[in-house]
């Protein structure tokens, strides 16, 4: 990855809330040579496990589902983040754009057959185009009012899609294109050189450096002159005003970028589905769809990539795993109408109270945790002596 | 002509609910809290009161002020014990916890009660008389008489009542009505209480015949959102007169618009209405921006 | 040539004429008209309510004059939105602390030069070349400002976590990132101790003497404004009631009256 270089000053604590662990820039020595082979020996570890993976987790059911889903929902909860967690501003309507990115696979890669090396990047740039407009309406409002307006992009944008019949297929839905550049397709298994894979292994292939494109895209962003102005409009408007930052123009760009990854999010999720119906992204399915985004990045950790990761893998595998494993769980109905409660109903208490749990008790969410444990390490005998 | 009157009376009955639920919904704004839980506040109150009154064989008249007390220690007891703690939090934190107390009351709602529809124990069933060819439910006068009591109710205590006087004061400047005395903390609770009795009378009349009471009946609130901006957020007036247009367009627009017979503008799509009252916010929105009866606010450096 | 001499031919970088800002019937500030020479060390002051705010509000475009024109190098300033001030040359501090909170030091600093550079989302995000030099470039500015201002161990930190002195200096530190001609500073000892008092009267010269420069202060400690500034305004229920030199200003029997009330 490649960061901002600071000549000077770390920048390891930017945002974190928590006292820098090394107090003095004359006493932050460069990092030792034998620091440095740790670090990247950890990241080459946890690269080969991601290679790994998806060899390991194929024959057992839920996990390569809860891999490809966490990673194609991450990128939309990355985008959200961009919005909400680094900018400030709450949107309702951010699975509007996942249904725009779902469509704009639907329809050049259905029914014109386009490539999805075309397609994609189109999913993106018409929900970015589409953002932009929005934008320059909803973003003169502010607070209440930005939202209110975001929970009408959300049912409007679902009346659009369920009567737009020939994109959407109109109530019944209608089948998404597997990706395919030239005569490879994602549809079905395939041998490449001595290795088989099957339609899961390819997709995870295929969506994991994906997000990490996001990934790198989204922290370099936040480290240099556009991410700043997101974050000084967010704390302090007026002042940032006074900086030189235009506010309106800073909050449409952030939702434009927001827009464009939720796009290549929708498209990446309808393929992997296959198949779609315009509820999911519209209407009250659509408010609760941008809802568990919201949920994502504030139980992941608000204005962190790290986090919007976390929460989409955590808020994906979840119901997965409850569904799953309902049988070995007490009081969960195990056919219809055998008394107790639906899994279903469990995974959405659950969600709720962690949801709640989290705004109320730990706001800066599970990456807020680790690193009030990290610091305290670092502070402890311990990390005296891993330092 | 008929049709239009029909739609007229059915137009009106809607929009007292739409009213009553704006008319909640600016209650708590004045608190400085947007409360995206009002459509669970409305479920629980319409299933309080239909299991009092089915189960429990309470009588109608007494079982809706017992599920207005339930709805509103519930939203007092949310004020005192969550949101309190939140205060210095972002507007965006405050929404959430809203969602997921949301989110947690409907789910409740359904383990408590089932998934099943079920009637919501009021006397009014489906009688009614007729005016010429127009059809009157005895439920839609009474949502329109009890609608006209709680605000004129509502108009006295804003206007005469110590209460009601620091409340406008507090909407007005948190930090100024505090600084002459008025007990904010006191202020807060009332708001959610007056909230959980809005709530409930209009979720008892939202699962009146010919409705039904499930647990979707909540999500009818998110409709009723326009109504607070398109009258000018923070206005009460404001939210009840929005909270009317509302309803009178969602009906005439399901009676109008569509691709059936007798209906116009067919390109617009069957089911227009749900997002008509969005479509005209929009509109209202780009050529008054502060609503209907808003004020530009000032911002203070 | 004298000192005197100088600062009276020096052009004015800033000339108010007749500045008059009402609200719903009050008026915060009427008829109010000065000038600030280029390099000098401009001070208002006066009682509680007497305007001062009001009068930073509309240099810095957050209140519109009801009537009055306002120039800054030839330029009309009333034209400009307050996002534009930057490019202008103008920069200021506010009252009660205008800093980013989860910013770091640093990064409070870089957002002050956030006019000064190119980068947009896409150079940023891809991080290539030419945003990676600018970026490279300015963090190595904003450095030898910390170092300017002694900030260099509370660099890395989130502001929010720093004490009250430090944070007004960093709001200071950030002004100065600008690169402004004309900076404006509200209140900057505020809330601050004797010992940290001295502090910001000596960065206050250094800018001055070392980086040139121009200054507008709103002040309440008399002592700091009288041992500081070249000249000083003294509003009163919104009007002009003395201009001069501190030692004209203090026998001046209006201001005498202001201040003291009358007998």
């Amino acid at each position: 990855m490649s960061n901002p270089q600071s000549p000077t000053v770390s920048q390891e604590e930017t945002n974190s809330g928590i006292p820098a662990t090394s107090p003095t820039l004359a006493t932050s020595a460069p990092a030792s040579a034998g620091r440095k082979w740790l670090k990247w020996s950890i990241w080459g570890l946890f690269g080969l496990l991601l290679l790994a993976y998806p060899f390991v987790a194929i024959n057992v059911r839920p996990w390569m589902t809860i891999a490809n889903l966490g990673i194609i929902l991450a990128i939309g909860a990355l985008g959200l983040n961009v919005l909400a967690g680094y900018t400030g501003l709450a949107s309702l309507g951010h699975a509007f754009f996942l249904g725009v990115g779902a469509y704009t696979c639907m329809y050049f890669g259905g029914n014109l057959g386009w490539s999805f090396l075309l397609w994609l990047p189109l999913a993106g740039v018409i929900a970015g185009v589409i953002g932009l407009l929005i934008g320059a309406i909803t973003l003169r409002f502010r607070g209440f009012y930005l939202t209110i307006m975001t929970l009408g992009m959300v049912f409007i944008g679902g009346h659009i899609f369920l009567n737009w019949k020939e994109i959407s297929g109109g109530s019944q839905g209608k089948s998404v294109p597997a990706p395919a550049i030239g005569d490879f397709t994602w549809a079905k298994p395939s041998a490449i050189g001595p290795i088989d894979l099957n339609r899961d292994q390819k997709f995870y292939f295929l969506a994991l450096p994906i997000l990490i494109l996001a990934i790198i895209f989204v922290s370099n962003l936040m480290r240099t002159r556009m991410g700043r102005a997101f974050q000084a409009v967010r704390d302090r408007e007026v002042a940032a005003e006074l900086m030189g930052i235009d506010a309106s123009r800073t909050k449409i760009t952030a939702f434009v970028v927001s827009s464009v990854l939720g796009g290549i999010c929708g498209a990446l999720y309808g393929s992997f589905l296959t198949y779609l119906q315009p509820e999911q992204f519209g209407g009250i399915n659509g408010l609760e769809f941008s809802i568990r985004f919201i949920a994502m990045i504030i139980i992941g950790g608000i204005a962190s990539v790290p986090g919007a990761i976390i929460g989409a893998l955590l808020l994906t595998a979840a119901p997965e795993l409850i569904s799953t494993f309902s049988e070995a769980i007490p009081f969960i109905q195990k056919g219809a109408g055998t008394g107790g409660i639906t899994s279903n109903n469990l995974s959405e208490i659950l969600y709720a109270l962690l949801l709640g749990v989290f705004l109320i008790f730990e706001p800066t969410g599970i990456i807020g945790i680790y690193r009030r444990i990290k610091a305290r390490v670092l502070r402890s005998k311990i990390g005296k002596y891993l330092t | 002509m008929t049709t239009f009157l029909q739609l007229l009376v059915q137009g009106v009955a809607l929009g007292c609910i739409y009213a009553l639920i704006a008319l909640g919904f600016t209650v708590v704004l004045m608190a400085g809290v947007i409360n995206f839980a009002q459509g669970s506040f409305m479920l629980v109150g319409a299933y309080v009161v239909s299991w009092l009154v089915l189960n429990m064989q309470v009588p109608f008249l007494l079982a809706l002020p017992m599920g207005v007390i339930v709805v509103a220690l519930m939203g007092m007891g949310f004020e005192r014990f969550i949101l309190r703690r939140m205060s210095a939090r972002p507007v965006f934190t405050i929404i959430m916890i809203t969602l997921g107390l949301d989110i947690f009351l409907r789910v409740v709602t359904i383990l408590v009660w089932g998934q099943d529809q079920r009637t919501n124990g009021d006397p009014f069933g489906l009688d009614g008389f007729s005016v010429g060819e127009i059809r009157i439910n005895w439920a839609d006068i009474w949502i329109l008489i009890s609608t006209l009591i709680l605000l004129a109710f509502f108009y006295f205590f804003f206007k005469f009542t110590k209460y009601g006087v620091a409340m406008r004061a507090t909407a007005l400047d948190h930090e100024a009505a505090a600084a002459v005395g008025i007990n904010l903390s006191q202020i807060y609770l009332i708001t959610w209480a007056i909230t959980g009795l809005v709530a409930t009378v209009g979720g008892v009349f939202l699962a009146a015949s010919p409705r039904v009471l499930d647990s979707n009946l909540g999500f009818v609130a998110l409709r009723a959102f326009p109504a607070i901006i398109l009258g000018g957020l923070g206005s009460t007036v404001g939210a009840v007169l929005g909270g009317l247009i509302l309803g009178l367009v969602e009906v005439l627009f399901s009676g109008y618009v569509g691709t059936g017979p007798n209906q116009f503008f067919g390109f617009l799509g069957n089911g227009f209405y749900t997002v008509a009252t969005y479509v005209l916010l929009l509109i209202v929105l780009l050529v008054r921006p502060y609503g209907l009866f808003g004020k530009k606010e000032v911002e203070r450096v | 040539m004298s000192q005197a001499a100088m600062s009276s031919e020096a052009a004015a970088l800033l000339t108010a004429s007749n500045l008059t800002l009402r609200f719903k019937g009050v008026t915060a500030l009427s008829d109010v008209s000065f000038d600030v020479k280029s390099g000098e060390l401009f001070a208002v002051i006066g009682p509680n309510g007497a305007g001062k705010s009001s009068l930073f509000n509309i240099i810095s475009r957050v209140y519109q004059p009801t009537t009055g024109r306002l120039s800054f190098g030839g330029r009309d300033l009333v034209r400009l939105k307050s996002h534009q001030l930057a490019e202008a040359g103008i920069a200021r501090t506010f009252q009660n602390l205008g800093l980013f909170p989860r910013l770091t030091v640093l990064e409070n600093l870089l957002v002050g030069r956030h006019h000064l550079m190119k980068a947009g989302v896409i150079a940023g995000g891809l991080y290539y070349g030419q945003a990676q030099n600018e970026e490279i470039k300015h963090r190595r500015r904003c450095a030898e400002l910390i170092d300017f201002l002694e900030l260099n161990r509370w660099a890395s930190r989130p502001v929010q976590i720093l004490p009250y002195g430090i944070q007004k200096k960093v709001e200071l530190g950030r002004a100065l990132a600008l690169e402004p001609k004309l900076l404006l500073m509200d209140e900057p000892v505020a809330g601050m101790n004797m010992e940290e008092t001295e502090e910001i009267a000596s960065v206050i010269l250094d800018i001055k003497q070392q980086l040139g420069v121009t200054q507008i202060l709103v002040e309440h400690d008399m002592a700091l404004v009288m041992g500081i500034a070249d000249r000083v305004m003294v509003l009163d229920f919104g009007k002009r009631i003395a201009i001069g030199t501190p030692s004209q200003v203090q026998s001046d029997p209006e201001v005498i009256k202001a201040y003291l009330g009358e007998e």
